[in-house]
């Protein structure tokens, strides 16, 4: 093995011995992805560059990527049935039972994690998109995470499944192009659905919806054992629950520790690794790990804020971005090149109180419990909601300003930023900035153009501050 | 006819505010279908669906409170609420939004930050089937007591049958007028057809189906031409705004004839019929809008369903060649245009795809695709 593989994977935190056994896989897989010494050079350029691998946490989180990644590419021979939950990506709660319960059985929520491993650990994420582009045109009008998966697919890079699963909870570009693969290599498919007429005047967690998802994750169980011919016991189902409690716990804790603290202990790039990765489901062998690595990243982040370390200095401006990239660490990384501390993502921050952890009191079952926790995601929530949770954040955790930044091709996420912009200028009187990119593609990510955006709103901040410290 | 109806939808704005000065509501809701005007029309208020669209002004009026990834039919619902130059957007006292697509969606979510009139939202069923109806049932007994409270006026059953009734003739009238575009040679054009199907949003019910029955008595009294063999074309798509007739004229410019029209949006959905076999009205408008009538993109479990429909519509119209009009930026329906170009191409049905977000310089580009699905379409012929 060369001096780059060495590094790459000494960068991961494999032994020796790890790579010895595992070897065979990792070169099966690399050669379907068509993985090259150049893109290995530059996947650990970019991580050094973009991510804390000074963390072990972190360094521990990339390894277990990086392996559910191979497991995924290598999944077709492995296994005997597949089945693939798409965007977006709080699937791992159909996952995890079925792996549990069957291990003859891969499943995972496929491009939450071709998102976030594809780019940063292979370099193949924009390949897969230039493929995927012959069925989803190129352009924003789709979205970039389904391009990957379709292209991806097309390459044979991941199996066939035997069924898919669609979250159609959120927008209508996932359980459509989901019905469009299903169709084109005949896949037994079920959507659980979610109605999005949210009424203004009701508070989350609004009850109707919620036994409306939950209602609609039972009768996708029973599907999923119909067409899997499995069985999937309620026990397995409260067991999934009690064995997600203590990543989820670790990896708000992480989230509610950035929102309290000045400086922010952990980097917004990191964040948003360690968020994707508490989302996906992993298989047997690292499902161990991922319990590890999550607390180890929490301790270390503990450390840091006992220490007052983080990677900005105290006393620059705190903000909170509304999506950060999933795929594009540098991106992220930006932020606190420009000296801004990113607090947050309103993705992991909750109704009504803008925490870290969704209130789920009353929940009294694993399908009211995911239900409920999805419906609390401010993103699935509606106007109102998101309303509630910056107007939460902003004013209980010092924000200076509010990024607006989801996805370009996302309708669900970027078609709402004027309402939210007028929200935060009108009632919250900070600053706000609607910033263009795309949270799959890396290609959107242009130095020079985003850092400029950034200082731009930098500048801004240092204005807001100085004439908030003038009038008190 | 279609003049005197013309003619009557210029003055129908004045009408309105007249009504509105002696009391009366007039509530605006969004198209595709979803809205039921019975229960507008049962509470004694006046439904007046807001379609307006086909010019870009609107469309980029509504940057400043969207982005560009909205479908123009969107953007356009948004921007003519702030440009002030479409009388029906600024006169509504209230405003229904169906939650069908993300697009829509959007233009009630937006409406209700910027406009400054109530805005009720209803849920359209995702999936067509009990499920998908049961929810839009809900959604549209929430709206029923909207509007009741909204207007002062208790919906009773026998105003509330009345608004079916009238609506469902209508629709069956439209449905005739319609049917007879299967002749060689159409007695109305897809054009005027269309108008008229957009004029029946606007005007008062009862009008409206006094004037499509003359309408139909006429047609039908029509001596039929001699076949003109020019190409039947099919118009499939998301929306056709009121004022969006432009691929219309290009089509008839070049050569061809459109004799149908599939189209989710803008045009009053007149195939399916409503059952009403007890005092479940809403029930029965659920199952028609939800189940019964052909699935729009935004649907699960849609994309065969769509193409079947098509295919029987291709049948029934004999239909030579198919121009699939898109709104830029609708995910769905790109997705099912691709599908259906994909499995049409099976089948050796010309097909184009033109995509247009109302802008005046798209005409040049959609000519000359139109020119060529035509020249295939006579060269298809010949060799027959």
């Amino acid at each position: 093995m060369n001096k780059t593989y060495q590094e790459y994977f000494k960068m991961l935190e494999f032994t020796s011995e790890e790579i010895e056994k595992e070897l065979p896989r990792i070169e099966k897989a690399f050669t379907k992805l068509g993985i090259t010494e150049d893109d290995l050079q530059i996947c650990i350029k970019r991580i050094k560059n973009s991510l804390d691998v000074s963390l072990v946490g972190m360094r521990k989180i990339l390894k277990i990527l990086f392996k559910e990644t191979i497991d995924l590419i290598m999944a077709g021979e492995e296994y005997e049935k597949i089945v693939y939950i798409t965007l977006p990506g709080w699937g791992g709660a159909f996952i995890a039972p079925i792996r549990n319960t069957h291990p003859e059985i891969y499943g995972q929520c496929i491009d939450m994690l071709t998102a976030v491993a594809l780019h940063p650990l292979f370099n193949k994420q924009v390949q897969c998109l230039e493929t995927g582009e012959k069925y989803l045109p190129a352009g924003n009008i789709h979205c970039a995470g389904f391009r990957t998966l379709l292209g991806a697919m097309d390459m044979g890079v991941f199996a066939k499944p035997n069924m898919m699963i669609s979250w159609g909870i959120y927008c209508d570009e996932g359980p459509k192009v989901t019905e469009l693969m299903a169709e084109k290599y005949d896949i037994p498919i079920v959507f659980i659905d979610q109605y999005q007429d949210f009424p203004t005047d009701v508070g989350v967690p609004f009850p109707r919806y919620v036994n409306f998802v939950a209602e609609e994750m039972k009768k996708t169980f029973k599907e999923i054992e119909k067409v899997l011919e499995i069985e999937i016991p309620e026990a397995a189902l409260m067991n999934t629950m009690t064995e997600t409690m203590g990543p989820h716990r670790d990896f708000t804790a992480i989230q509610q520790m950035m929102l309290d603290n000045d400086p922010v202990p952990l980097s917004i790039a990191d964040l948003m690794i360690a968020f994707i990765f508490n989302s996906l489901t992993c298989s047997p062998d690292n499902k161990k790990s991922k319990v590890d690595a999550l607390k180890t990243l929490r301790n270390e982040v503990k450390q840091r804020v006992k220490k007052g370390e983080g990677p900005v200095e105290k006393g620059r401006p705190r903000i909170l971005d509304t999506v950060p990239s999933f795929s594009d660490p540098e991106s992220n990384h930006l932020f606190q090149e420009c000296g801004l501390q990113v607090a947050g993502t309103d993705m992991a921050i909750y109704p009504p109180d803008g925490s870290a952890t969704p209130d789920l009191t009353d929940c009294k079952d694993f399908h009211s419990y995911v239900a409920k926790t999805v419906m609390a995601i401010p993103a699935s929530a509606g106007v109102a909601v998101r309303k509630q949770v910056l107007a939460a954040v902003a004013n209980k955790y010092k924000i200076d300003g509010i990024i607006l930044d989801p996805s370009y091709s996302c309708r669900v996420g970027f078609s709402d930023c004027q309402i939210m912009r007028n929200f935060v200028e009108k009632e919250l009187k900070i600053p706000v900035m609607i910033m263009e990119h795309d949270c799959y593609d890396p290609r959107f990510f242009t130095p020079g153009q985003i850092r400029t955006r950034i200082e731009t709103f930098a500048e801004q901040l240092k204005v807001y501050k100085v004439s908030k410290q003038i009038e008190n | 006819m279609m003049k005197e109806l013309l003619e009557m939808s210029l003055n129908r704005p004045a009408e309105l505010s007249k009504l509105k000065a002696q009391g009366t509501k007039v509530i605006g809701y969004f198209a595709g279908d979803f809205i039921p005007e019975e229960i507008i029309y049962a509470a004694g208020a006046i439904p007046v669906c807001l379609l307006y669209g086909g010019d870009n002004r609107s469309v980029e009026e509504a940057l400043a409170y969207t982005t560009r990834l909205l479908c123009p039919f969107s953007r356009a619902q948004i921007g003519q609420r702030f440009t002030n130059e479409q009388p029906y957007y600024s006169m509504i006292d209230m405003v229904i939004s169906p939650v069908s697509c993300q697009h829509m969606r959007r233009v009630g979510d937006i409406w209700e930050e910027f406009s400054g009139i109530p805005v009720f939202k209803v849920g359209v069923g995702l999936k067509q089937n009990e499920i998908g109806a049961r929810w839009y049932a809900e959604a549209l007994k929430l709206m029923q007591d909207k509007v009741e409270e909204f207007t002062g006026n208790k919906i009773t059953n026998v105003k509330m049958k009345e608004g079916i009734e009238i609506y469902a003739k209508m629709r069956e009238l439209l449905k005739k007028i319609s049917l007879l575009r299967k002749r060689p040679t159409p007695p109305i054009s897809t054009a005027d057809f269309v108008k008229l199907n957009h004029l029946s949003y606007l005007l008062e019910p009862e009008v409206m189906v006094e004037k499509l029955k003359a309408l139909h008595e006429a047609l039908i009294m029509k001596k039929e031409e001699e076949p003109n063999n020019m190409p039947r074309l099919m118009v499939v798509g998301p929306a056709i705004a009121l004022g969006d007739y432009r691929i219309f004229s290009l089509i008839e410019d070049a050569g061809a004839s459109v004799v149908v029209e599939n189209i989710c949006e803008g045009v009053r959905n007149y195939w399916t019929s409503i059952a009403i076999d007890s005092d479940d009205f809403l029930a029965a408008l659920a199952r028609r809008n939800i189940i019964e009538r052909p699935a729009c993109a935004f649907m699960r479990y849609s994309l065969k369903p769509s193409l079947d429909n098509i295919l029987n519509l291709v049948k029934e119209f004999r239909v030579d060649g198919i121009v699939y009009y898109w709104m830029k930026y609708c995910e769905t329906y790109e997705i099912e245009g691709l599908y259906v170009i994909e499995k049409l191409q099976d089948k050796d049905l010309p097909i184009i795809f033109i995509e247009s977000e109302y802008i005046a310089n798209e005409a040049q580009l959609m000519k000359t695709k139109i020119e060529g699905l035509i020249e295939i379409i006579k060269s298809k012929k010949q060799k027959e």
